[in-house]
């Protein structure tokens, strides 16, 4: 068994995405802390716009996340060497995996997912829930705590609802499951339904 | 005066038909007899539209009918066309009920009491067998009938429809919506047809679309003008007589298998297994002189087959000497070894050289050749590896290989095989994986025989299966035991042990049993269970290819467990003393045994929640004891967002293999209806085709010779395999996800039931895509995995307690 497996979408891969982004968010706290601008307009100083543009691209990564989950990458390759065994079938030949073997090296199925396969969905979800997370901080040294009434403070706190709803989301995907087979106690959806009507 | 002919042909199946014309074409007085109305009936009774595959494809037809793949109704018009062009004698409604006599003098007998004489016989009836009739006055009226083509047909009629099998339930179904349908069973349940069809046929009742008469017997069928209605059924029900008023019946009582008709012909099975086929010369003739058997019933279940075996069989009567259709193939096949010339010399060397087929008839010999692949592996070639998934067989024609076997922790032993010897019987057995490594010697010449060609084999021929068991007993005990055994040990212990067989939930031994001996499972899987404070708590699975009872044996004490097979299961029962007496005299037999007894004696002490023991009883139940990989999903963290079949949709054409939503849940384990890959797939066992096979990693996968006709559908006990177009399917690209368009995959399914040419898909486990299984990779919370049974105790016992504790 995978260990991965066994790991909640929050400790996947032994807590790749946590330790990730507490990396990025505790190296952008000590670059905001020592390094001294001239002037204080936050935003607009050469650290406000390096993190401005980190967390666009971290939100382009987010927003990534829902073609990730409706898209399942299929690349095609040569994990067997008995590939055309149903062909050779069709000659009313045997499987020989001999003859094939020598014409492809054999490859096993990887261990473990690679990115280089298109990762894994949960992996997506651990770094949107961490990287989410890690916008908060990200942004908001961005904003070099300047708030007023603009349009920069409104997309502020817009961003700051959607990550608040990710919460939600987040807690919803930990409990709800459980709660869901013990309501359901074995029964679908239409057995329910039945019930009802 | 009966009439004479020189050949009558029995069963206008394809076999029948080419048989009749050929024997017109070459101006033979002969006679097709056909039960049915009409010729083809198996044909007839395909549904419409449905495209009739020509498989398989390199076989070259040789009949003087034409024949190809296309549509259901073209194939037939072509035969009627050419049965009257050719002028066949052909008589339908004539069932054959008797043959007497012998060759060159043979007493027809049909049914209504004609006979005729022939002076040969080519029996060609398959296995559909004749439908079996009500038995009672009225059975022939035009108002009875005995199938069912298009339901469509009958409108706002009142229908009996009689039996309780799946084929009555399905028929009452679909005439349900438009007419008044009456269901008659003998029994008081309908518990013998499948799940979905009870359930289906239990939703029909309770709305009222289906009304039934439970523990009814018919008793006649009337012409009656009271109501209004044509005919009047007669019934016996519990309360007493009933006349049901109705336009027609529908009887589906199922057929009669032409096994025992044939043999009341005098012909001769090697066994009584049901699958074995009569023994045939390699003219086709049985064991009666001058009776000859074609097609299915002779083991050829392909229509093309069937069709040039119809051909030669009437070469053969007429004296003229012809090479078989498949000649080619085989000389095709010894093309590749150097030293063997022609056909001939190749199939004398293999009759010479491999003791174990020695036994077989020419014919079957021929059959074997054309299953298989001969080759010349260079030396120091892998034939296969230790824990590969492959599960053909292969025989030694010349030269030798050797093995290496890499014990459990021990030192890896080698053998040498030589020459007639024959390797890779254990895989094929068990259905896991390989054993050993084996490797090619010099000059070495092999024959490799796919899985079915060798069951199939095994099943027919009986000298080969004794012999397979006397050389497989060894190697499986020094195989489990000990590698380094001597031989005059392994004589010794072998004697006067036993193969047993047993059925899920058979118990091999009961806690408290005085002890009995070693138990070697060669195929299957057992629990091994305790009672716990009144309960019965499973301990272990050991899977095929490790040794039970070893436990008794060592402490002297009796059983100190129940042990249950968890799947079908087939043993090698060594005895007690003989097991003991090696033991004493071998320290490093008896320290294998020993720490294998302390490993169980500390799982027996850890102590199991009644939680792990239910949910292993549970899956055992479901039948993960005979998967070898399944997909299993965790509904603690499961969001029943689908992404799993969407997944799967998207990276196989547009269908999902799996149903989520579907299958039982046990605590929070549920078991969705997906593919297990089975220790012995039971999809496997009637693909005529033989498109069905296990690659070197494990999956079972349908190749692209599947002609689409639903026996593995049929047979998968799981519901797993479903019937759909294989197509081309584009995956949505970026841009069409990101603005929510383009084709996704519900649009591809609608299209499916349009198309005609249907397959039979099934879970592949993503063979040939980089990568974890799609369903696996596509689940955002890790709830999906998949595992095989070896290890699901590993994740019950550590996972699903450290899950109970987690969040």
């Amino acid at each position: 068994m995978n260990m991965m497996q066994h790991a909640t979408l929050l400790k996947y891969n032994n807590c790749r995405y946590f330790k990730l982004s507490s990396l990025l968010v505790a190296s952008c706290i000590v670059a905001y802390a020592l390094v001294e601008t001239a002037e204080h307009p936050f935003g607009g100083t050469w650290l406000g716009y390096t993190l401005g543009i980190i967390s666009t691209l971290i939100m382009f990564l987010l927003m990534w996340y829902g073609v990730a989950k409706r898209r399942t990458p299929k690349i095609s390759g040569r994990r067997h060497y008995h590939e055309s065994a149903g062909q050779n079938h069709n000659n009313g030949g045997a499987q020989s995996g001999f003859a094939t073997q020598q014409k492809s090296e054999r490859r096993k199925r990887p261990a473990r997912e690679s990115w280089r396969y298109g990762g894994t969905l949960q992996g997506w979800l651990s770094s949107h829930v961490y990287l989410g997370f890690s916008l908060l901080v990200l942004a908001s040294l961005h904003t070099g705590f300047q708030f007023g009434w603009n349009i920069h403070t409104l997309s502020y706190i817009l961003m700051v609802v959607v990550i608040t709803s990710g919460f939600y989301g987040m807690y919803t995907y930990l409990n709800y499951p459980r709660q869901i087979t013990q309501n359901m106690a074995g029964d679908t959806l239409e057995d329910l339904l039945l019930k009802i009507t | 005066m009966s009439e004479n002919f020189k050949i009558a042909i029995i069963g206008a199946g394809p076999g029948g038909v080419s048989a009749a014309a050929r024997a017109a074409e070459q101006g033979v007085s002969h006679i097709l007899l056909e039960s049915a109305p009409h010729a083809a009936n198996t044909l007839h009774r395909y549904q419409k539209g449905k495209l009739v595959m020509a498989e398989p494809k390199q076989l070259p037809l040789r009949s003087t009918m034409s024949f190809g793949a296309g549509i259901r109704e073209e194939i037939l018009e072509t035969w009627q066309q050419e049965i009257t062009k050719h002028r066949v004698n052909l008589r339908t409604g004539a069932t054959v009920s008797a043959i007497s006599g012998q060759c060159g003098d043979f007493k027809i007998t049909l049914l209504s009491g004609e006979t005729l004489t022939a002076e040969f016989v080519v029996l060609a009836i398959g296995l559909q067998g004749n439908i079996r009739k009500l038995g009672m006055p009225g059975e022939d009226l035009p108002e009875v009938q005995y199938q069912l083509d298009d339901p469509n047909e009958f409108c706002n009629e009142t229908i009996v429809v009689v039996g309780g099998g799946d084929a009555a339930v399905e028929n009452a179904l679909a005439l349900a919506g438009q007419n008044r349908v009456i269901l008659i069973n003998r029994s008081e349940e309908f518990s013998n047809c499948k799940e979905l069809n009870y359930d289906l046929l239990m939703a029909a009742v309770t709305e009222g679309k289906i009304e039934t008469r439970v523990s009814t017997w018919a008793k006649c069928v009337e012409n009656s003008s009271a109501g209004g209605l044509p005919i009047s059924f007669v019934v016996q029900t519990p309360q007493g007589l009933e006349h049901i008023g109705c336009h027609r019946v529908i009887a589906r009582l199922g057929a009669n298998p032409p096994r025992r008709l044939v043999e009341s012909f005098g012909v001769s099975f090697p066994n009584n297994d049901i699958a074995s086929v009569p023994q045939l010369s390699e003219r086709y003739e049985s064991n009666v002189p001058g009776l000859y058997i074609v097609g299915t019933l002779a083991g050829y279940p392909l229509i093309k087959q069937a069709m040039n075996q119809g051909y030669e069989v009437v070469e053969y009567i007429l004296g003229n000497p012809v090479e078989p259709a498949d000649e080619v193939l085989l000389r095709e096949k010894f093309s590749g070894i150097n030293s063997i010339h022609s056909v001939s010399e190749g199939m004398a060397l293999i009759r010479d050289n491999l003791p174990l087929l020695a036994s077989l008839t020419t014919l079957q010999l021929r059959e074997f050749m054309l299953d298989s692949a001969i080759f010349a592996p260079p030396p120091g070639g892998v034939i296969f590896k230790q824990n590969d998934y492959s599960n053909s067989f292969f025989s030694i024609l010349r030269g030798k290989v050797s093995i290496h076997v890499e014990g459990k922790g021990g030192a890896p032993a080698i053998f040498t095989l030589n020459a007639g010897d024959f390797f890779g019987e254990m895989g094929l057995l068990s259905g896991r994986r390989r054993s050993g490594t084996v490797i090619a010697g010099e000059d070495c010449v092999l024959v490799e025989t796919p899985r079915r060609s060798m069951l199939k084999l095994l099943q027919t021929a009986t000298g080969v299966q004794r012999r397979l068991d006397e050389v497989s007993l060894k190697r499986i005990v020094r195989n489990y035991l000990d590698a380094s055994l001597q031989e005059s040990e392994l004589d010794h212990l072998v004697q006067e042990s036993q193969f047993k067989q047993y059925a899920v939930g058979d118990v091999l031994f009961n806690e408290g049993d005085k002890a009995g001996g070693l138990y070697m499972i060669r195929r299957g899987s057992v629990t091994v269970s305790r009672i716990i404070a009144g309960k019965e708590v499973v301990l272990a699975y050991v899977s095929a290819g490790n040794y039970v009872g070893e436990m008794a044996l060592v402490s002297n004490m009796p059983r100190s467990a129940t042990v249950r097979a968890a799947s079908p299961t087939e043993v090698v029962l060594l005895e007690a003393e003989r097991v003991s007496a090696v033991m004493l005299r071998n320290s490093s037999i008896r320290s294998k045994v020993d720490s294998r007894y302390l490993e169980r004696v500390r799982m027996g002490d850890s102590a199991l929640s009644g939680k792990f023991s239910g949910l292993v009883k549970f899956l055992i139940d479901q039948g993960v004891g005979e998967a070898t990989d399944i997909l299993l999903i965790d509904y603690s963290r499961c969001i029943r967002c689908n992404n799993c079949e969407a997944a799967c949709a998207d990276v196989h054409d547009g269908t999902s293999r799996l149903n989520r939503a579907a299958g039982p849940t046990y605590e929070q384990i549920h078991v969705p209806a997906s593919c297990r890959h089975c220790e012995h797939p039971h999809c496997m066992k009637d693909c005529p085709p033989d498109a069905i096979h296990r690659s070197v990693n494990g999956e079972v996968f349908i190749g692209d010779s599947c002609i689409g006709c639903g026996n593995c559908q049929n047979n998968c006990p799981y519901g797993v395999i479903q019937m759909a177009t294989r197509k081309a399917h584009q995956q949505r690209s970026i841009l069409q996800i990101i603005f929510g368009t383009g084709n996704h995959h519900s649009n591809a399914q609608s299209e499916a039931s349009e198309t005609p040419a249907k397959k039979a898909v099934k879970c592949d486990m993503c063979k040939g895509i980089l990568g974890l299984p799609a369903c696996v990779r596509a689940c955002p919370t890790g709830g999906a995995f998949r595992v095989s049974p070896e290890v699901f105790l590993g994740y019950v016992e550590d996972g699903w307690e450290n899950m109970q504790t987690e969040q």
